[in-house]
């Protein structure tokens, strides 16, 4: 056969398709290395590091795990601790929790087998390590109804945990049950059919019965919707709305209220659901909301129904009885540009987002229109559609708006095992009346030990000035909290909190154009919630329940002072680091309100008018020429032939390395010589290699390292890759377990615990990075929660800028404690998953100042430090350095790409934030959509995603190397991303020896390998037709 | 003239046919939706055309090449068309990875984009896969 040319013939051309198949795998496992080893576990690289004299300074950040097994437990100890209090008890009749230890329970709902233990997409919980609520249950001592329980094990049957869409592992989630628009409850008929004897014994196992409802939510593209359009074919609810109960769900209620005295509900969902009907229902003793736990997040439910711990989390977002009704719903999911279709596929153009509901999201709206009309201002008057019925279905006809039927929990709720008594001691409002002192002791008044939150609240002044020029004022709003420790029945503590009065100021667009602040009186109030804290405020002010309140309020809780003078247009003008603060947001390119366009398109929500000024949904808008400009995303044409010969680049002649630079200030003149060093070539490939990578610069000795996501622990890898101080975990095969352990980011700032918060960022993110050498970790997430439709919410900390803020400055800081560079995401305005890419987000200057914008403020500043580091002069050193990378969001900031906005990213975040660090999109690539030179301009040093759109054809030196801006840009940005690196675990055990070495690992054997066997086949086959055609032609 | 082709013969045509059809995926890719106004490589065409004029002349012509001519445009056109192939595939790459990594971040024309160029190389791979079986055969014409 072999004689045959045919036969050699063909096999060359078969070899020699594999051989290009083979050097195909091979180029782009070369180019996605590190998702290739995400992916398979392996390490392609390693750094090698000679021992030197400077070897035992070499390691800034030390870990606590020296082994698999210590990091194992460490981040299970700590997830476990950090769930306890996470859990808010919502309603606690008759003391019905906590529940003995050793209760005999029945569980219902299919969330009591499958509950939703984080989320579905972004920071997944890691399957690897979870531990399922029935087995965390029984561990710690709970009998649980085998009957009940074997029903849903056999609906589950032969159904595996599905994977996680990105990111590698295992997700505890049951892909049968996911679903958006449909709970999946199961019916009593379908339980029956699973198991017959489901409900025999209900006697045995009577001591209470726990109920689980919950709604998955997650990094997923899409979110909830309110109303008929939310719901799958066949469902309904009690409000009409997915968020609220289903037939199914209220089914399995009642059958659990039949059967039980004690009735016990666990509402495992972040996006706020709609239970008026639960509160309101006398058969339902207790409400527990338990969010989304995390892997080991069920022993810390189990530890705070059987009274381990009392609960002492609080709600971080207000519970409307009808969430649907919130102003910001008025404008929401997919509402296109008339005219989308004209642009270019590549310049991603879908939709717009019109805030017209201002500042009045979340509390501050019911809040402050209650108190209008307690304070006779207005606002009881409600259009039909705009308010909820008593049963909190939407009200169709026109009639009084009434809080009680609004909200179900304030924000801020929650309830203990044991009662407080909370006192204010002191406030002093500081000379400069920048800040305040505000003392505060608490006392266990009850029978078992537990923690109180402080919630320190303030009501500021809506004067003339304020509704001439449309600053809006909310009644009420967070100023700062702090968390007790555990007191025992009878203990008190005393804690003083420095306030920051700059988040009493407004932001005034139209004529200070800086921040002001009013004269007139001012109150501070503690309160159990935001709405008790408004009672106190309304009593000081004389008002009581004949005025319509809900409660009487306790005015020695408030302090009342007065801010003399007219309106303070000085005090608040200039940001901490020296600048004066002016509008970015309302004019020019960078405007965010939507009138800037387009004239007269919205009006916003003022209290001044409540009814009349309620948001309508602006859809149907088409983008003139002005927006058009802006939404193609190519704003500023680069310079040719510009006088650049005095920027150096390359300089070969220093040799400074960023080793030498380790921990040095942003000042330091030394950045200059070493800046000098990069060529632009070097510079764009370290920006355009950004996809869960740091790129290498060779010229500074900077070298290649992973990265990954958060903010959950790292989305890829494992301990299995583990390494303490450069040397592989020699027990790390053992130990195939995740980090993203703990319960979302929502549950920890409903602990309101900034000390826990810290202790997160220390061990979730910054042991993620020391264990698994990430440097980089994509977190923590602090878009602010604009309503409770969004199914990202959870990966988010709550609606109020101040908890969010602080409790994300206290991740950072605990973060970078560890060497983590965190990417604070997303800045800014993701509000809503729905087309996320690419839409275009509008809001007034002053929302966007007062709300998103100073919740992300807190982080860079750094804000919120805790009272009791403030006392411990061993923390000295915390607080010191705000934040020092962030990822920009997938949105637009106004019309252009966030990274291409030059008044968030200049003006408010370099400028006043004296924001100094590495800047990177949220994976577009360098892609129009990005924006890349502008955003180059504008201090982007980096580009998550594939590499380079072929459409952007300037990205190389030649291109660039005529414009002086683009220049001197490129040398600033590597100035910040160079000295963010500086200062973390980047540099973290290396020294002048330190070099990275490849790896030869089992992927590669293959394909050098594969390569090697099949060119040799080649070249057999060639040399075979050879020989073969002389034979045919001797014969 | 009427050229009778052998089952071979047939197998070129199809190559040829598929490989266009292969061609004109990659320029609608390349030219329209997402990937409209890129700077599309060449190469990819240079070699698809180079396949398909080597396969003209295989069908036309065979008669008139020497057995070492024809196992030469035969092995070419092969290897000419795997070259394409790889081209075209290696170009969209960072479209599979944007598509598949983030699947929820894309925008539709991506998606579409991708799934069109996913059709472009499967017919690729069906002209290299008439290729070799053309390489495995005797004759390409009828005596």
């Amino acid at each position: 056969m072999f004689q045959k040319t045919k036969v050699w013939r063909g096999l060359t051309v078969v070899f020699a398709l594999f051989l290009v198949f083979s050097l195909m795998a091979a180029n782009i496992f070369e180019i996605y290395r590190a998702s290739v080893d995400a992916f398979f576990g392996t390490r392609s690289q390693q750094i090698v590091t000679e021992a030197s004299d400077d070897a035992s300074d070499a390691w800034t950040y030390q870990s606590n795990y020296t082994s698999a097994k210590e990091a194992y437990e460490g981040f299970r100890e700590f997830a476990v601790r950090e769930s306890q209090e996470t859990y808010a008890l919502l309603k606690n009749e008759n003391s019905a929790l906590p529940l003995s230890a050793d209760a005999k329970l029945t569980l219902f709902g299919v969330r009591s087998y499958a509950p939703v233990y984080g989320n579905n997409g972004g920071s997944v919980p890691d399957g690897k390590s979870t531990v399922e609520i029935f087995d965390a249950f029984a561990e710690r001592g709970f009998q649980l109804n085998p009957s009940m329980l074997s029903a849903y094990e056999a609906f589950f049957a032969g159904q595996e945990w599905t994977t996680p869409k990105f990111g590698g592992g295992i997700l505890p989630e049951y892909a049968s049950i996911t679903a958006y628009n449909d709970p999946c409850e199961l019916t009593l008929d379908e339980l029956r059919g699973l198991n017959p004897g489901f409900d025999q014994d209900y006697a045995a196992y009577g001591d209470a019965a726990i109920v689980v409802f919950g709604r998955p939510g997650g990094e997923n593209g899409d979110g909830y919707y309110p109303g008929s359009e939310g719901r799958a074919d066949g469902v309904n609810t009690v409000t009409g709305n997915i968020l609220s109960l289903s037939d199914e769900e209220v089914a399995i209620l009642e059958e659990a209220k039949a059967n039980f005295d004690k009735v016990v509900v666990l509402i495992n969902a972040c996006n706020p659901m709609e239970i008026g009907s639960l509160a309101e229902d006398p058969e339902v003793d207790a409400i527990l909301w338990i969010g989304f736990p995390g892997a080991y997040g069920f022993y810390g439910v189990a530890d705070v129904l059987n009274g381990t711990v009392s609960p002492s989390a609080h709600l971080g977002d207000v519970f409307a009885k009808n969430s649907a009704l919130a102003p910001a719903m008025m404008n929401y999911g997919n509402i296109p540009w008339a005219n989308a279709a004209s642009f270019s596929d590549d310049a991603n153009v879908n939709s717009y987002l019109i805030q017209a509901e201002g500042i009045y999201t979340g509390y501050r709206y019911y809040e402050t229109r209650y108190a209008d009309i307690v304070l006779g201002n207005g606002g009881a008057g409600a259009s039909a559609g705009t308010y909820a019925n008593p049963d909190g279905t939407v009200a169709d006809a026109d009639g009084v708006w009434d809080y009680q039927n609004e909200v179900v929990y304030p924000f801020g709720h929650g309830l203990s095992y044991t009662t407080f008594e909370q006192k204010l001691d002191q406030v002093n409002v500081l000379g400069s009346r920048e800040t305040a002192s505000v003392t505060v002791t608490v006392t266990n008044t009850g029978s078992a030990a537990g923690k109180s939150v402080i919630q320190l609240y303030a009501q500021t002044p809506y004067t003339d000035y304020d509704k001439q020029f449309h600053i809006e004022k909310s009644a009420v709003q967070l100023m700062d909290f702090e968390k007790t420790d555990t007191l025992a029945p009878g203990e008190s503590q005393t804690i003083t909190m420095e306030v920051d009065l700059a988040n009493l100021a407004s932001y005034d667009s139209e004529n200070a154009k800086t921040f002001i602040v009013d004269g007139g009186d001012y109150y501070f109030a503690i309160g159990e919630n935001a709405h008790d804290a408004l009672n106190n405020i309304l009593a000081a002010r004389g008002k009581t329940t004949a005025d319509g309140m809900t409660a009487d309020g306790d005015a020695a809780k408030t302090y009342k002072w007065t801010w003399d003078g007219g309106v303070d247009s000085a005090t608040f003008s200039v940001s901490p680091a020296g600048v004066v603060i002016t509008n970015a947001l309302s004019e020019g390119d960078c405007a965010m309100d939507i009138n800037a366009f387009l004239p007269g398109t919205a009006t916003y929500l003022s209290r001044s008018d409540w009814d009349g000024t309620f948001p309508k949904t602006y859809s149907g808008l088409a983008a003139n020429d002005a927006l058009s400009r802006l939404l193609s995303c190519d704003l500023i044409p680069l310079a040719s032939g510009e006088d650049v010969s005095d920027l150096t680049f390359g300089d070969t002649t220093s040799s400074l390395t960023l080793n030498d630079m380790k921990g040095a200030d942003f000042d330091d003149a030394r950045w200059d010589e070493l800046v000098g060093k990069v060529t632009v070539q070097e510079f764009l490939d370290f920006a355009s290699n950004a996809f869960h990578n740091i790129a290498a610069i060779p010229s500074v000795g900077l070298l290649q390292y992973a990265a990954d996501d958060g903010p959950g622990g790292s989305d890829s890898h494992y301990l299995t890759e583990g390494s303490y101080q450069g040397v592989p975990y020699a027990d790390a095969a053992d130990y195939d377990y995740g980090t993203r352990v703990a319960p979302a980011p929502q549950n920890l700032a409903y602990s309101w615990n900034k000390e826990l918060s810290y202790e997160n960022g220390e061990i979730i993110l910054g042991e993620s990075t020391l264990v698994l050498n990430l440097p980089i970790m994509i977190g923590p997430g602090m878009n602010l929660h604009r309503h409770a439709y969004n199914t990202r919410g959870a990966e988010y900390y709550s609606e109020d800028p101040i908890l969010s803020g602080y409790i994300g400055s206290a991740v950072v800081q605990g973060a970078q404690s560890k060497g983590c560079l965190v990417n604070i995401k997303h800045a800014a305005f993701n509000d809503q998953e729905i087309n996320r890419s690419g839409i275009a987000v509008f809001m007034t200057e002053q929302k966007a100042r007062e709300l998103e914008l100073r919740n992300l403020q807190q982080a860079f500043v750094p804000g919120g430090k805790p009272a009791s580091f403030a006392a411990d002069e061993s923390r000295a050193d915390t607080y010191t350095l705000g934040a020092l990378g962030v990822m920009t969001s997938y949105n637009r900031i106004g019309a252009v790409p966030p990274s291409a906005n030059y008044g968030v990213m200049v003006q408010i975040m370099r400028d006043e934030w004296d924001f100094n660090g590495y800047n990177v999109t949220d994976f577009t690539g360098v892609a129009l959509k990005a924006s890349p030179k502008e955003s180059i301009l504008y201090g982007t040093t980096a580009f998550c995603g594939f590499g380079i759109n072929e459409g952007i054809t300037y990205w190389n030196p030649e291109s660039l190397s005529g414009d002086r801006d683009m220049l001197q840009a490129v040398q600033q940005n590597t100035h910040y991303l160079l000295y963010a690196l500086a200062n973390s675990a980047a540099m973290n055990g290396v020294n002048a020896t330190t070099h990275i070495e490849n790896v030869m690992t089992w992927w590669r054997v293959l394909y050098i390998a594969l390569i090697a066997v099949f060119s040799v086949l080649v070249v057999v086959c060639v040399i075979g037709y050879v020989f073969a055609r002389r034979k045919q032609k001797k014969h | 003239m009427t050229v009778k082709l052998t089952k071979s013969g047939w197998s070129v045509c199809v190559a040829a046919v598929s490989a266009l059809a292969g061609l004109v995926f990659y320029l609608i890719t390349s030219m329209t939706g997402f990937l409209s106004g890129t700077a599309m490589s060449p190469l990819p065409i240079v070699c698809t055309v180079a396949a398909i004029l080597l396969a003209l002349v295989l069908v036309c012509a065979a008669k008139k090449l020497s057995p070492l001519a024809t196992d030469f445009f035969v092995v070419a056109a092969a290897l000419l068309l795997i070259a394409a192939f790889a081209l075209f595939a290696m170009g969209r790459v960072t479209l599979v990875a944007d598509v598949y990594f983030i699947p929820v971040n894309y925008p539709q024309a991506e998606a579409s984009a991708l799934n069109l160029s996913i059709v472009g190389m499967a017919l690729y791979l069906v002209a290299i896969a008439a290729m070799i079986i053309t390489a495995f055969s005797e004759k390409i014409t009828k005596d």
